[in-house]
């Protein structure tokens, strides 16, 4: 029947390598004997493994053995030189300028965008110019509700201002 | 002793001739593999291989002989071949076709050494049916491909080459029953009364 036939079918790799059972090998054996189709698939199955045969070896190339150990000279000086080695290579150059400058010109953008706390030096001289305003408003209206100090002198107001004044100019 | 064991001992010693002769020994090996797995050839197919030996170089003095060497240099080699079979495939439209042959100055087919004593004809036709032989192999799927190759080119026994794929015995004999229907369907000579198609009714054992 056809359906013998495909099992034979499935089998005959299995077969052919050795791997059936003694009484499995002989029941296909005797299908073999009087199946002529099943008999051709052996053929084929045989043909085709051997006719494999006639993919042919690449040749190496002349130079392989030359082209390794300097190939391997080539991945040392990269591992010498580290991660950043691409940093040395001059068609990297542009790139890496127009990277700084563009990163230059968004820090610049963000900082002016961005308030910041004064801190050090520069809170000085910031306090310093709060404190000759204050001073200066005094000065000239020494009744101003916001200003604690309201109520003393003038020239007591004056002499702070110097104070304030020169320490913005020369912090 | 193995005499790529004695080799490797030898280079772990800083004996750089004995990784020259323990390449002369399995270049030509990695090649063809690179070559029948990935269907590269020239150009492509040789970085592939000296890439095997550049890796080879940096493990070697950590190589421990628990295996065979040329298991452990089959499997290197499949593993860098899926990866850049992978790296060609993302990039197929501006590298190498995985179908090979296009960076190779000869043209398509492989550099074949022809053989002097036959006729024009007797190697256009070694060509031609080579042709339809490396088609056959490289329409199966991958791993599929992977044991054929290893079982009928490098002559692996079902063992070594468990060891190379990191599979089981079933595993592997399954993938070469399956790969051997193929093939025998796509280049047998009776593949125009193809089994099962053209059983005689009677012929039942």
């Amino acid at each position: 029947m056809a359906t013998a036939c495909a099992q034979v079918e499935e089998l005959l790799p299995a077969y052919e390598e050795g791997d059936l059972t003694v009484e499995e090998a002989r029941r296909l054996e005797r299908h073999l004997q009087t199946c002529p189709a099943c008999r051709q698939g052996l053929a084929d199955l045989r043909s085709s493994w051997d006719l494999l045969g006639a993919w042919e070896d690449l040749e190496p190339a002349r130079a392989w053995k030359q082209d390794f150990w300097r190939n391997l000279g080539r991945d040392e000086e990269r591992r010498r030189q580290g991660p950043w080695r691409f940093l040395q290579d001059r068609r990297w150059a542009p790139v890496a300028t127009a990277a700084v400058l563009a990163l230059g010109f968004f820090a610049g953008t963000f900082w002016q965008e961005v308030p910041v706390q004064p801190t050090g030096m520069a809170a000085s001289v910031v306090i310093s110019r709060d404190v000759a305003e204050i001073a200066m408003a005094s000065a000239s209206s020494p009744e101003t509700d916001f200003f604690p100090l309201g109520e003393v002198e003038g020239p007591f107001s004056a002499e702070i201002l110097d104070q304030a004044l020169s320490s913005v100019q020369a912090p | 002793m193995d005499e790529d064991l004695e080799l490797i001992e030898r280079f772990k010693t800083g004996d750089q001739t004995a990784f020259d002769e323990l390449m002369q020994r399995h270049y030509r090996s990695v090649l063809n593999l690179v070559y029948r797995f990935t269907g590269a050839t020239g150009q492509p197919a040789e970085d592939l291989a000296q890439d095997v030996f550049l890796r080879i170089y940096r493990a070697l003095p950590r190589f421990e002989a628990r295996a065979r060497f040329f298991t452990y240099l089959y499997k290197v080699t499949m593993n860098l071949c899926l990866k850049e079979r992978a790296r060609w495939a993302r990039h197929r439209s501006r590298t190498v076709s995985l179908d090979g042959h296009w960076d190779d100055p000869e043209g398509p087919g492989p550099r074949t050494i022809p053989d002097p004593a036959g006729s024009a004809q007797d190697r256009f036709e070694r060509r031609e049916v080579a042709g339809e032989v490396r088609e056959a192999v490289m329409e199966l799927p991958e791993e599929q491909r992977a044991a054929v190759i290893l079982h009928r080119f490098h002559h692996l026994s079902y063992e070594e080459i468990t060891e190379v794929l990191g599979i089981s015995l079933p595993a592997v004999k399954s993938r070469l029953h399956r790969a051997k229907l193929s093939l025998q369907k796509r280049l047998g000579e009776g593949t125009g009364e193809s089994l099962g198609e053209t059983r005689q009714p009677e012929a039942a054992g």
